[in-house]
């Protein structure tokens, strides 16, 4: 069977059939060691946090639900909206609380590492080059890191919601990031990677001067040379 | 020779075009700009009457096509329901093609081309990409009656991302045809 001649319709193929094998090998191999590294990287994160010494954590549940045990900062937990949330009745003494147990779905975390396919079959869909294995390397780093990122920022963002702490223009905001994160950028993330790291890719799409002419007429001038030379 | 082997593997890079660095900034500022006004656009409450108008539309000509094949399919507003079987799909917020149609106009917008080119590559990508958002939708509503379990990974994981590589592969096509030497937005391109 011959390729497509266009290397658009190449690449939106070979982009297609990868991410069918990259998910595959995401879901059955590569998603319980990823999980494993976002969850001790996130744990470390909350223990590096102030009063995460004393009270932070991440355990996964019998039902595969995450529990995160964040530490809540003294300044914010002596806010009235965090008292009040943690049942402090008017007149009271102030409750002294050390963190805030949040619980998210075991789908949550996952849907986070769905970047790392999907930019596989990105930038192995747009051709080999020496450069490849730095590139992918490089792209899985960073998605990694994006994940962990994005997981601790739905986490504030869950938080912040049940304790009620940002004012509405601020609650606008934070609700319209939350929204890219987790409804655009772990989708779009990979792209833009994927196009930052593999430069062939960039080339091909964004090459600002005219499509050069189709190879055809180069395999003329080259026939026209050997019959020039052949004397020689 | 540590030295040695690391320049040997080296790829050597064809020097840059002059300008290429500065259209290519341009482009990605461009890009950014239109992203965050589009997006803003869509989440902002003036909007939303019209977005979900649109949604509607589209779970009407899914349930429309579904018909036209023989199968069963009613819409409901925002809802797609089988009336044998009652299973039903709401085409929520993000389902409806928004984020990848916003991502492709806002790379058209800020691609150096003439503003004709520019609003046939609006016209033609967003209606490209549109139709696979239609077969996506009916797809996930088959799949959905067939086994749960596979509805979540294809919905979540698979066709979102196919979505991705397809936007791709669609302003790639444009701006080829943009880029070929004779075409009316090549002479124009700003």
């Amino acid at each position: 069977m011959r390729a497509p001649a266009s290397p658009q319709l190449r690449f939106l193929l070979r982009g297609s059939s990868l991410l069918l094998v990259m998910l595959a090998l995401w879901w059955w191999l590569l998603l319980n060691p990823l999980l494993t590294g976002i969850r001790l990287s996130a744990d470390a994160v909350l223990w590096l946090l102030p009063g995460g010494r004393a009270a932070s954590g991440v355990i996964v549940q019998p039902n595969g639900d995450w529990m995160l045990r964040v530490p809540i900062p003294e300044f914010l937990s002596k806010r009235d909206a965090v008292q009040r949330a943690y049942g402090r009745a008017p007149g009271s003494p102030p409750i002294k609380v050390r963190s805030f147990k949040l619980t998210i779905p075991d789908h949550i975390p996952t849907f986070f590492t769905l970047g790392l396919p999907l930019f596989w079959a990105l930038v192995l869909a747009a051709g080999f080059t020496r450069r490849l294995w730095r590139v992918v390397a490089g792209g899985t780093a960073l998605l990694a890191l994006w994940a962990l990122l994005s997981l601790l920022m739905y986490t504030a963002y869950s938080i912040e919601t049940s304790l009620k702490l940002a004012t509405s223009t601020a609650a606008t905001l934070w609700n319209s990031a939350e929204y890219l994160n987790f409804n655009v950028l772990p989708y779009v993330a990979p792209l833009f990677i994927a196009l930052w790291l593999h430069t062939d890719l960039r080339a091909q799409i964004f090459s600002w001067n005219a499509v050069s002419p189709p190879p055809a007429a180069l395999v003329d001038v080259d026939k026209r040379r050997r019959g020039r030379y052949r004397g020689r | 020779m540590p030295h040695a082997q690391s320049t040997a593997d080296a790829e050597p890079q064809p020097p840059s075009p002059p300008g290429t660095q500065m259209r290519m900034g341009r482009f990605v500022l461009l890009f950014a700009v239109c992203l965050a006004v589009l997006f803003g656009l869509m989440l902002a409450p003036l909007t939303v009457p019209a977005v979900a108008g649109f949604t509607h539309a589209l779970v009407t000509v899914s349930a429309v096509l579904i018909r036209l094949f023989g199968g069963h399919a009613v819409a409901a507003g925002d809802v797609l329901e089988n009336p044998v079987s009652h299973f039903a799909i709401q085409m929520a917020y993000g389902c409806n093609g928004a984020h990848v149609t916003i991502l492709l106009w806002a790379a058209v917008l800020a691609f150096p081309a003439s503003w004709m080119q520019k609003a046939k590559g609006l016209a033609a990508g967003t209606a490209a990409i549109h139709a696979v958002n239609l077969v996506r939708f009916i797809s996930l509503f088959y799949i959905g009656q067939y086994n749960r379990d596979w509805f979540d990974f294809a919905h979540l994981y698979l066709w979102e991302s196919l979505m991705m590589i397809d936007t791709l592969a669609i302003f790639w096509t444009w701006a080829y045809f943009v880029r070929k030497p004779g075409s009316a937005a090549h002479a124009g391109a700003r």
